[in-house]
């Protein structure tokens, strides 16, 4: 897949999702400004990007909904429900789209019917003022201009009209000499400004031409520069001025590289690294069309003094980079739908972090090093005492610089939970208007950090939780002012951390679970004896839900009850190593609650089955897998052996040492998984071998951990308790 | 009417499929490009005619690419204030911050596509967009 697209498929689903968010936002808040003007940017964004990559069907669709946003924008258009309805969509056949372009690593061809549909939608049917004559006649000369003069046009960003008087010079004005020097002049074009006049009427000195023109400069920039020729002279922006200010991330890199450069405490050279910096920073402000800023920096460097320079350009650039407030600054938001908090979009690493794990490096290598001297000593032929001693000291310090790397690196693999929390407020939205019902989503704790491991796996479960709670918790309105509830009800998804774990709370405040109703499903499937469930305390009634296949919806609707229930939802979590847990309030609603660790390492295993069960063995002691003929296995004493490529390896049968039934000595080959652990060497027969998997592999505790052999325990997909083996204690 | 002087980018590299791999990128994106082979040729060229932009490879014979940046940024202005972009197969952190050290604008770390490069020479010559 070319670069571009696979840059373009990455940015675009961020500003999908950003999209989205905030288009969810405008609905719920109409009036508030941010969420429109980040809407639009979002859109913005999105359509050029398109463009760059060539997909004019999806440049189409976004330009139509980014038009529709900008009339929002200007007061003439109203939000509502079928706008932001039409937007989401719009942003859906997006989706679909980049999906097939990632599927096919190129721009789909046949997107234009898909396209047209969404213009169609966005199409003015109650089309609110049609632009007025004189406007349509002010944007002609742009497109003529921009038609013209198409390569500098993708730089432009104002176009200028300029149109002299006839008697411009008897007023000494130069209208060449105006329009030439124009600040980041790109084109020029010439017109007569009426039909010429006949060749014997013609005034030579008449000025009769009307100048446009194309700039770099800001319309802001060239207004001012054109102050003086204001009644005869129109400038027109081509890009909005909002948007004009982002800087591309590269740019901001590049700024923020320049801010480290400045840090540099070295006095060789410094007056020089504060000029280069400089340089660059205007270099770049250029770049970006910022002129007026690059020209300000300019001017910092030449005047002031190299003591005071370095510090007046980092907050400079500082400052650029904090960017300016666009729109109003936003009011905490009190409403049922927090601020997404920006940034989920590059898995970016605290600098102490890294630093962290610099300094572990050295450390590291400087420990390796003494080893080697260690080594050394014992070719020297030193005593054994001080080399014992040395190398036990050695060993600690490794034992503390190993244990410090595996936190730091694991602190790296954090995610917000906002990452998989985002995906809600839509999903809620069209699920609760599936089923008719009003709900309202509050997300709190979005910036809980979680292994990433743990947050990406956490959409699907969650997903079943939410839509459980909409489909069986809430009520419909009528049944709500009923019980003297609010008509809108609410789930909470809320997560929080304490101490090594993480917490995540969906909660609703619906009818809560019938518990007798639980009772009598359950009898009818035969989850337990009718008698044990008659026993069974409520809380302990409610959590049959949690029994496999269990599924109380009387008619299976759209959203549950699709055949996995709540068991697929312990499942999933007590794969990651977490628990559910259950708090039932009839008639108040019902809360679900996550109880994750922090972090989790993954452990790649080698199911086999032995006396017919099935074990794990940890891949990195597994060295190879074959089969050999049972002749070939030879009993050495008490015990058996093999030869192998010429070395000879004990033959261990794994359901004899676990001390597993054996029937009668199996026919035909032998199948040995050859591991090795600790430094030895052997292999262990096995009925059959199984599939790779990778686990989260929970330690034994209570009355099995200190089972030998065994290194723990865990949960295969289909909830199945699979036992890992320690090869270790296998072998000795 | 007439386009603005060319920006003049000075590549400094050991290697000549490395500096022919720059000038291609940098002439198509309208740059003029000058080679030199090691630190040492590099400032005699700079010192002769200045440059917009200075491209430094960091491994070089007779005088590499740390030493170079220290001894260009101990010039008088304007040269030392030339901006430079180190492009290096070392990828390591105390590598990009050695070379920060030495009076580095940026790091890129090899391979550097023709885009990027053109990017940020672009952004670094202050060629508008």
């Amino acid at each position: 897949m070319n670069e571009f697209i696979e840059q373009f498929l990455l940015e675009a689903r961020e500003l999908v999702e950003q999209a989205t968010n905030d288009l969810l936002m405008l609905e719920q808040s109409p009036t508030d400004k941010a969420p429109l003007d980040s809407a639009f940017r979002a859109f913005h964004t999105l359509k050029g990007s398109a463009a760059i990559v060539d997909f004019t069907a999806m440049t189409r669709a976004l330009h139509a909904a980014e038009d529709v946003l900008a009339r929002v924008r200007a007061g003439a258009a109203p939000v509502t429900p079928a706008l932001i309805g039409d937007s989401l969509s719009c942003l859906d056949q997006v989706v679909q789209w980049l999906d097939q372009m990632q599927a096919d690593g190129e721009s789909p061809t046949n997107a234009d019917a898909a396209a047209d549909a969404i213009v169609a939608r966005f199409a003015p049917g109650a089309a609110p003022d049609p632009p007025s004559s004189s406007e349509s006649l002010d944007h002609a000369w742009v497109d003529k201009l921009l038609e013209r003069n198409r390569a500098p046009g993708a730089r432009a960003r104002s176009a200028v009209r300029y149109a002299p008087l006839a008697d411009a010079f008897f007023h000494g004005e130069d209208p060449l000499a105006v329009i030439g020097s124009l600040p980041g002049l790109l084109a020029i074009d010439l017109e007569p400004g009426q039909a010429w006049a006949p060749l014997d009427g013609l005034d030579p000195f008449d000025c009769r031409l009307v100048f446009t023109a194309l700039s770099t400069a800001s319309a802001e920039e060239l207004s001012h520069w054109l102050r003086p020729h204001s009644n005869v002279a129109h400038v027109r922006p081509l890009v909005e001025p909002a948007l004009e200010d982002a800087l591309s991330p590269d740019a901001c890199r590049l700024l923020d590289a320049q801010l480290r450069l400045l840090g540099e405490r070295d006095e060789d050279g410094r007056s020089g690294r504060i000029a280069s910096a400089g340089r660059v920073a205007v270099n770049v402000l250029r770049y970006a069309g910022r002129s007026t800023e690059a020209d300000q920096i300019d001017q910092m460097i030449s005047s002031g003094q190299s003591g005071r320079v370095g510090e007046a350009l980092a907050g400079a650039i500082r400052a650029i980079l904090d960017g300016p407030a666009i729109g109003a600054p936003t009011a905490p938001t009190t409403g049922p739908l927090a601020q997404p908090a920006q940034e989920a979009r590059i898995l970016r690493v605290d600098v102490e972090r890294i630093d962290t794990l610099v300094n572990l490096t050295g450390e590291l290598i400087v420990l390796k090093n003494t080893l080697g001297h260690t080594t050394g000593l014992m070719q020297a032929g030193a005593d054994a005492r001080t080399l014992a001693v040395a190398l036990k000291d050695q060993h600690a310090r490794l034992e503390r610089l190993t244990t410090e790397l595996q936190r730091s690196v694991l602190g790296i693999r954090v995610l917000p939970l906002q990452h998989v929390f985002q995906r809600f407020p839509r999903l809620v939205r069209e699920l609760a208007a599936s089923v008719d019902k009003s709900v309202r989503l509050v997300t709190e704790g979005d910036t809980t950090e979680a292994d990433k491991a743990i947050v990406e796996s956490l959409f699907e479960p969650l997903l079943h939780m939410v839509r459980n709670a909409l489909d069986h918790g809430v009520e419909s309105a009528a049944e709500r002012a009923a019980a003297g509830k609010t008509p809108v009800a609410t789930i909470h998804l809320r997560g929080a951390r304490v101490g090594d774990q993480v917490l995540i709370d969906v909660e609703d405040d619906g009818r809560g679970i019938d518990v007798d109703r639980v009772r009598r499903v359950a009898i009818e499937r035969g989850a337990a004896s009718p008698q044990a469930i008659e026993e069974m305390s409520d809380e302990a009634a409610a959590e049959l839900i949690f029994a496999p296949g269990f599924s109380t919806a009387a008619a299976v609707t759209d959203l549950s009850g699709r055949g996995v229930g709540m068991d697929a939802v312990r499942t999933a979590i007590g794969r990651l190593g977490g628990q559910v847990t259950l708090e039932n309030r009839p008639g108040r609603g019902v809360k679900v609650r996550l109880t994750l660790p922090f972090t989790v390492m993954m452990t790649r295993l080698m199911v086999v089955e032995a006396g017919g069960e099935a074990f794990g063995l940890p891949m990195e002691a597994v060295i190879e897998t074959v089969r050999v003929p049972r002749r070939r296995i030879t009993p050495i004493g008490a015990a058996r052996a093999v030869v192998l490529r010429g070395r000879t390896f004990p033959v261990i049968d794994l359901a004899e040492a676990l001390g597993e039934p054996r029937a009668a000595a199996p026919a035909g080959d032998a199948t040995l998984v050859v591991v090795a652990a600790d430094g030895r060497l052997g292999s262990l027969e096995v009925d059959r071998l199984g599939e790779r998997i990778d686990v989260i592999l929970k330690p034994m505790d209570g009355l099995l951990a200190g089972a030998p052999g065994v290194a723990g325990t865990t949960l295969l997909g289909d909830g199945r308790v699979l036992i890992v083996l320690d090869p270790r204690a296998l072998l000795q | 009417m007439a386009e603005p002087a060319k920006k003049r980018v000075l590549v400094i590299d050991d290697a000549n499929l490395v500096r022919r791999y720059y000038r291609d990128a940098l002439e198509t994106a309208g740059f003029e490009v000058d080679e030199a082979l090691n630190g040492l040729e590099g400032l005699e060229k700079l010192l002769a005619r200045p440059a917009d932009l200075l491209v430094v490879d960091i491994n070089m014979p007779q005088m590499d690419g740390m030493t170079f940046l220290k001894v260009l940024r101990r010039q008088a202005p304007p040269i030392a204030a030339t901006p430079a972009l180190v492009i290096s197969t070392e990828s390591g952190a105390q590598d990009f911050a050695a070379a920060r050290a030495a009076g580095a604008n940026f790091y890129l770390t090899k391979p550097v596509s023709p885009q990027t490069l053109a990017l940020y020479a672009a952004m670094l010559c202050g060629v508008p967009a």
